[in-house]
């Protein structure tokens, strides 16, 4: 892909220059940080000192027996199961209606689209307006339509509320599934759809032979980026709910935040962020893989 | 795509109806989801003109008995939204600024060659990628209070840079390396240093490629709560997703008119910024210079 | 001073495109063409001459300096790229004004220098477009006028009109020529088109597989080609070779007569395979008989003159003695040896 480009006098001294404030920034505001976090995971620091007893492993032991870290990494996988499994439903499905002609598509296109470019703090202003238990529309119109007879406390009870989260965070990023599969439908050949019908192929059979296989890599990759991208989730559960109520939507990012700044345990947070580091570096080696695999396809 | 209705491809009326009722489900398919998806903001809008008082009545009413633009008031009075406003405005710009300068230089560096270290940065720098904020805003903190910049909005535009450096980089590599290297030959042939080349002709060239770090940098920055929260602490220097959420259930119990006259003006502040950003800047690569 | 020496210059790459120790002088006001087929190595030893790539041997002199290490901005040379450059975003006013204005020039010097290299090659209407707004060649010409702005010490130019069509090219050609008449400019031009190598060229240097097969004038390259691979390459159809023992016997396809020779001539006997009528000559398709295989010759015949030939005919490719080329069969090099000739004219003489 690169052509080999010629190196010419002051090159080298050009490109270290240019990539100086780079290094600089990323190893010292990610790098070093993330490598920090195994330090102090194995201390005993609170929070406003920077560093404290060696304690070996107690962080770990503490965590373990802790029945919130496995509260939150039970939350953790639903909230990216519910999520990921619903964005891909919905956004597929929408992505197959958009990709069809109807009059007015643009329009159902631009709202479809709209809550994506839409800043985090506004959808969850808007969504917790709306899921009050006493003045919210939503509880309205579900007792108007007969469809529950008291009102639900969508965000503030604990059976109800992680599904909440997932079904506002479904509504705000799902839009990223539908650009993304639209975007490899439009690139399938018409030419296939009309030989497949002049062979016969219905509409099921011409979505089973040629649109799945088509879009199959770009879909196990979008699925694989939203499951990174859902595991880092922090500001839109904890503004909609601060991880409650009690803990019932405390994921792990969560978690590290309420160990290390309402607790002042640095140390046992950097303890959870070390078993999140954990999680991602599973989650990197099927996301690699795929990658390498989707690339070889296309 | 391809499946336009042609009167042409149908053999018979029958098939003529069936394609007809199809094309029909699809549209009240799409509207509906639609109706869903969209009615929040038309909620938004239609809450934020209504009386204050009127937000609390249950059951709701649809459309606001009386009209008022109390509440735009009452957000500009009462709670600090133009200074949370200005806030992020300056964190987003800056640290969008400051993505876009080092991510385009470094990008370049990246793209062009291959000096010792610069592959093991790049690999570095797409493994910060996958990690997440929450994972070192304790050494952050840390960090931040060590060298005094605790509560400054300075610590929120370098660690929004860090954080959107490694996206900057590696879409601005990809990008340079689509820049056929005969453009900035010529202009080292015209005289140019490598600097000069990459700046009066690489980078020009690479514009479209720059808008879009730009539109991923200004949305991570303006969004961006976590270092907010973590980082600022003081009225001052709050951010308007970190200045909003204070404001959320301390009852006053007239804050909700305010927050959603905030959401309308930021909805339409998002918009504005997506269409500006979507018009003008946005010439296609390579026209005319390479394929004659 | 515009001199140019090259001095066993090496380039090495994976694939071809290399060159390897190439010598080479071009004299001020020169206009030398490099030519070649395709990943011989001309477009390499033009970047090299540019330092747009590094030798991995060998050394550069511009105007007796050495240059070898210097970097292409300080090389006083202009380069038109095959496919232009063009800076897209820039006018090409813009265009034609970028060196310029890097050496920062007052504004004023520049406007009117680049009015009048605008208006030399003809396209002072078009300067307020955008490249991809002009046709390929305006773009061309752009592109020469960005070169000419400055007056450098050397041009080069890299295949410049094989994205032309062939009309168009015709004519850029022979304002290229005129233009470089009236200049006096010192140019390199890489070409894989012997037409324009010969049309454009004082000299030609012909290269293949990364090295010199020969330098001379058009007319000494095509008349005494230096070896066979110059021979075969140069002239459309190219020149006939037959085996004779240790050596190999070319002629040119026009050289062959029906008629009577003025001096001493040699016949070749042939079998006519088929006759294409090309307006003004006939190409006359035949099978020399040689020692093993058939070879196939061509002879190129006027039009007018009667056409004895039928296909299937035996008859004799006659060739005067002058106009035959020998060469070493072993080493394909050229045999230039009076007493060669002799000999063959002897065993061969059909009189």
């Amino acid at each position: 892909m690169a052509e080999p480009v010629t190196v010419y006098p002051g090159d080298r001294r050009f490109a270290y220059l240019a990539l100086a404030p780079s290094v600089a920034l990323v190893l010292m505001l990610i790098a070093v940080p993330t490598v920090a976090i195994f330090a102090l995971a194995v201390q005993d620091v609170p929070l406003g000192r920077y560093s404290g007893d060696f304690v070996g492993l107690a962080n770990f032991r503490r965590l373990f027996a802790d029945a919130d870290f496995y509260a939150a990494l039970g939350n953790t996988f639903i909230w990216i199961g519910g999520s990921v499994g619903l964005e891909m439903l919905f956004g597929t499905g929408l992505a197959l209606l958009l990709n069809q002609r109807f009059p007015l598509r643009w329009l159902a296109r631009t709202i479809l689209l709209a809550p994506y470019l839409l800043p985090t703090i506004v959808a969850v202003l808007v969504w917790r307006y709306m899921f009050d238990d006493i003045v919210g529309i939503v509880n309205h119109i579900a007792i108007s339509a007969g469809l529950v007879a008291r009102p639900i406390q969508w965000l503030t009870s604990p059976r109800v509320a992680l599904l909440s989260v997932i079904l506002i965070g479904v509504w705000k990023f799902t839009p990223f599934v539908v650009i993304a599969i639209l975007g490899i439908l439009q690139s399938i050949p018409g030419e296939q759809y009309d030989a497949a019908k002049l062979d016969g192929a219905g509409p099921v059979r011409r979505f089973v032979t040629i649109t799945l296989p088509h879009i199959l890599p770009v879909f196990v990759l979008t699925a694989l980026l939203r499951t990174i991208w859902t595991a880092h989730k922090f500001d839109l559960i904890y503004l909609l709910t601060g991880g409650g109520p009690i803990n019932a939507t405390t994921t792990l990012p969560v978690l590290v935040y309420v160990r290390g700044f309402h607790d002042f345990d640095a140390g046992g947070a950097s303890a959870i962020a070390l078993v999140i580091l954990l999680l991602i570096a599973l989650l990197l080696v099927p996301y690699l893989l795929i990658h390498r695999w989707s690339e070889a396809r296309q | 795509m391809s499946r336009a209705f042609r009167l042409g491809d149908v053999a018979s009326d029958g098939l003529l109806l069936r394609e007809l009722s199809g094309k029909a489900l699809v549209f009240l398919t799409a509207f509906a989801a639609a109706s869903v998806v969209g009615f929040p903001f038309i909620w938004m809008v239609l809450c934020s003109v209504k009386m204050p008082a009127e937000l609390y009545n249950a059951p709701p009413a649809f459309l606001p008995v009386d009209f008022t633009l109390r509440n735009y008031a009452d957000l500009f009075i009462q709670t600090g939204f133009p200074r949370y406003f200005a806030n992020s405005l300056i964190v987003a710009v800056g640290s969008t600024a400051l993505s876009l300068l080092f991510g385009a230089v470094g990008g370049y560096a990246l793209a062009r060659f291959n000096f010792f270290g610069l592959a093991i940065f790049a690999a570095l720098s797409l493994l910060c990628y996958m990690l997440p904020e929450t994972l070192v805003i304790i050494p952050l903190y840390m960090l931040a209070s060590y060298v005094g910049l605790q509560d400054t909005l300075v610590s929120l535009i370098a660690a929004n840079t860090a954080f959107t450096l490694p996206f900057a980089l590696w879409f601005m590599r990809a990008y340079f390396r689509s820049v056929p290297a005969s453009f900035e030959e010529s202009a080292m042939l015209d005289g140019c240093t490598r600097f000069e080349a990459f700046r009066r002709v690489t980078l020009p060239i690479a514009l479209p490629g720059v808008a879009s770090v730009g539109v991923f940098a200004f949305n991570n920055a303006w969004n961006e709560f976590l270092f907010a929260l973590v980082l600022t602490s003081s009225e001052r220097n709050k951010t308007l997703p970190l200045g909003l959420s204070t404001w959320i259930g301390q009852d006053s119990i007239y804050s909700w008119g305010m927050l959603l006259a905030g959401s309308t003006l930021l909805t339409l502040f998002s918009m504005a910024a997506y269409l500006l950003a979507q018009s003008g800047l946005m010439p296609g690569i390579g026209e005319g210079g390479t394929k004659g | 001073m515009a001199r140019v020496d090259i001095e066993g210059i090496e380039k090495r790459f994976n694939g071809e495109g290399g060159v390897h120790g190439v010598t080479l002088s071009v004299q001020d006001g020169e206009f030398l063409a490099i030519l070649g087929p395709s990943g011989c190595g001309k477009s390499t030893l033009l970047r090299l001459i540019a330092g747009l790539e590094r030798p991995t041997a060998g050394r550069i002199r511009l105007g007796g300096r050495d240059a070898t290490g210097l970097h292409p901005k300080d090389r006083d040379i202009a380069m038109v790229f095959q496919n232009y450059a063009l800076y897209p975003h820039l006018t090409l006013r813009e265009n034609i004004a970028f060196p310029l204005k890097v050496k920062r020039l007052p504004r004023r010097a520049i406007d009117t220098r680049v009015a009048e290299v605008a208006d030399m090659v003809g396209i002072g209407h078009l300067l307020g477009r955008k490249p991809r707004q002009v046709s390929g060649g305006e773009r061309q010409r752009a592109a020469l006028a960005r070169a000419l702005v400055r007056k450098p010490a050397l041009f080069l130019l890299d295949e410049p009109l094989s994205n032309l069509d062939a009309k168009l090219r015709q004519a850029a050609r022979e304002e290229l020529k005129a233009l470089q008449r009236r200049t006096g400019l010192t140019a390199l031009y890489v070409t894989h088109d012997q037409v324009e190598a010969m049309g454009l060229g004082d000299r030609i240097v012909v290269m293949q597989a990364g090295r010199i097969r020969q330098i001379g004038t058009p007319e000494e390259v095509y008349r005494f080609p230096g070896d066979t691979f110059v021979a075969t390459f140069i002239g459309t159809p190219p020149m006939n070779i037959v085996d004779h023992g240790d050596l190999l016997v070319g002629f040119r396809p026009e050289t062959v007569i029906v008629g009577d020779a003025a001096g001493p001539a040699v016949a070749f006997p042939v079998v006519i395979r088929h006759v294409e009528y090309l307006g003004n000559v006939n190409l006359v398709y035949a099978d020399a008989r040689a020692p093993g295989q058939p070879v196939r010759v061509v002879a190129a015949l006027p039009s007018q003159s009667a056409m004895p030939f039928s296909p299937g005919q035996e008859t004799n490719f006659r060739v005067d003695a002058a106009d035959l080329r020998f060469f070493d069969k072993a080493t394909g090099l050229a045999v230039r040896d009076a007493g060669v000739t002799a000999r063959f004219v002897q065993e061969r003489s059909d009189g």
